[in-house]
């Protein structure tokens, strides 16, 4: 029998109140999906101590390179540290199994195999449900096994004819846009302002220097920096600078001089060169009659380093200003170094340090942070503390020197 | 709203997967049915269904109980289904100009559910989603026009193509069950 009937109300009556159950692995990824989020929220605290912790070890475990080095008696109790804090990392949540409640019942259906068996109609009396053969199994594994609820209550008391032809009131949200591909390389010029200061009193140049004030020229650092993403929030980051560092040593009188045996850790091409603090006694007047000239001012010595750094960067928080702390270590290679004297209005050129290493370490802790300008560019701005090992090879006093960087620059993402 | 859903509504807030997982198994079959009206495929069906999921339990908080929980929840899937849309990019279709509110009767015997499922999922992007947004969802050509960002009169010339594939569709199908070919 022909029985003719507009095309929307034939869709209308069929789809209406449709009910099709999908594939068991749409259920397993959400659940994937919502535990990530939950032991993301918990573990976000412990995430980032644990980023600041794996920084300190990079920093400690540098140290104990340093150390090991001069004491072998040194145990590895910072490296077991370390190590503790990584196993953490591998602890999964597992899921809560579900407890079966109720047994839960397919109302009164009927079943309607079609053609090679390829579909399989389950009709209600209310709600139509349409099940491909592949999801059968899926249904009642779900039904046997687990998720069980009173659905019956549910399916009457939320009156499907109301809720189905309810009203959309919004505007569809905007789509976020696709941020394409991951770069993980990027790459920029650094500029640093330099502080260079040391711990403890001491003088690498002559030990009876050690009390006198100090103070640091403002120095520079200019070099390289490349930076590749390893995971979502691990950085790691390298490059080249050319490091500048000066310091003065205040109120120093130069006694340069004939004499063989100069009390100083400076190679001269003066004869000699003798180091005392202005206001102090010569002590033998000998080296007095030796004098050929002397100097009275501050004594400046600048250092100069190709540094090659090696750290770990790990992020805080990343949206348009991201934030992250950095450790690591940098290897000094010594290019040139210099003494002279500052007195008044003359510079006189004394010579270069004698104890200063060819090669030497710093161990390096900072801030970084980041502001997008594009997908591709970014500013950085970084303070960083560096503290220097085995920068001198001896007679140096208790000089411990380290500086303070400001590094900033222009970076792009590839 | 039965007690029992607003008790799972408010423990799915605390982040309870029990709670999820039963929302889930109460509606997923319905929601799929949306899903699959809107996609050309099961498998991006299936993925409109997780992220449509996924948003729900994200943004139940924002539920206040105001309106049916389910109406609420549809929403979202077809926010999802407009997004997965909106992200291929669809290209404009040639323009052709069809009288606004075609007519199209067809003989209703002999289609089967997934018959009509599979013809809806089979006409070109656009032309589904203004059919099931008009047709099967009730939205307005003016609605649509926003969701969709063209113009009324296309989406009225859309429907109207739309209903005319499906009736062709519907037809060669009868022709064939006839004609003894399936």
């Amino acid at each position: 029998m022909l029985e003719r009937k507009n095309i929307d109300r034939v869709f209308q009556e069929n789809l209406k109140d449709l009910e099709i159950y999908p594939n068991k692995r749409v259920w397993t990824h959400i659940e994937q999906r919502l535990n990530g989020q939950t032991s993301r929220a918990s573990m976000a605290l412990w995430k980032k101590l644990g980023g600041v912790a794996a920084m300190l070890a990079v920093v400690a475990t540098a140290g104990i390179f340093y150390f090991n080095n001069q004491d072998l008696d040194t145990g590895n109790s910072v490296l077991e540290n370390s190590e503790s804090a990584r196993i953490d990392q591998s602890v999964e949540q597992q899921p809560d199994p579900v407890v079966v409640k109720q047994p839960i019942e397919l109302a009164t259906t009927h079943e309607k195999s079609r053609k090679t068996g390829k579909t399989i109609f389950v009709k209600k009396p209310v709600n139509k449900v349409i099940v491909t053969d592949n999801d059968i199994a899926t249904i009642y594994s779900t039904i046997e096994n687990k998720y069980v609820v009173d659905k019956n209550l549910f399916i009457e008391e939320l009156d499907p004819a109301t809720s189905i032809t309810a009203r959309m009131e919004s505007i569809p949200e905007k789509i976020k846009p696709d941020n394409g591909p991951d770069k993980k390389w990027s790459v920029g010029p650094t500029v640093a302002p330099i502080f260079y200061n040391s711990l403890q009193n001491g003088s690498p140049l002559n030990e009876s220097l050690s009390d006198n004030a100090k103070t640091s020229d403002n120095a520079l650092s200019i070099g390289v920096k490349v930076n590749y993403q390893l995971s979502n929030k691990f950085f790691i980051q390298s490059g080249v600078n050319k490091v500048e560092l000066a310091y003065n040593t205040k109120n120093v009188n130069a006694l340069i001089s004939s004499s063989k045996t100069a009390l100083s850790n400076i190679n001269t091409d003066k004869a000699g060169v003798i180091l005392t603090p202005v206001g102090t006694g010569r002590g033998k007047g000998s080296v007095n009659e030796l004098n050929k000239s002397s100097l009275s001012g501050d004594l400046n010595q600048s250092i100069e380093y190709f540094e090659l750094p090696i750290e770990m960067k790990y992020n805080l928080y990343d949206k348009r200003i991201g934030l992250n702390v950095v450790g690591g270590f940098s290897t000094l290679i010594l290019s040139d170094n210099s003494v002279s004297m500052v007195s008044q209005n003359n510079v006189t050129d004394l010579g270069d340090a004698n104890n200063l290493n060819n090669f030497n370490f710093s161990g390096n802790l900072g801030v970084d942070l980041d502001y997008k300008i594009s997908n591709s560019w970014y500013l950085n701005v970084a303070p960083m503390f560096k503290y220097q090992f085995n920068t001198y090879s001896d007679n140096a006093g208790n000089f411990r020197p380290y500086y303070f960087g400001l590094y900033s620059g222009l970076n792009y993402k590839f | 709203m039965p007690l029992g859903l607003k008790r799972l509504i408010q423990k799915c807030k605390n982040g309870d997967i029990k709670s999820q997982s039963e929302i889930y198994h109460l509606f997923a079959g319905k929601l799929f049915a949306i899903c699959l009206k809107y996609s050309k495929t099961q498998e991006e069906a299936e993925d409109n269904l997780q992220e449509a999921f996924i948003t729900i339990f994200n943004k139940i908080d924002q539920f206040k109980h105001k309106g049916s929980f389910e109406g609420w929840m549809k929403r979202i899937v077809i926010n999802t289904a407009l997004q997965t849309y909106r992200q291929k990019n669809v290209l404009s279709l040639i323009e052709e100009n069809y009288p606004d509110e075609v007519e199209v009767e067809i003989d209703e015997n002999d289609i089967s559910l997934d018959f009509l499922l599979k013809i809806i999922q089979e006409l070109p992007e656009r032309y589904r989603m203004v059919f099931n947004l008009y047709v099967l969802d009730g939205f307005s050509h003016k609605e649509i026009s926003v969701m969709l960002h063209i113009a009324e009169g296309t989406s009225k010339s859309n429907l109207s193509r739309a209903r005319l594939i499906l009736k062709e569709k519907v037809e060669l199908s009868q022709q064939q069950k006839n004609a003894g070919l399936i």
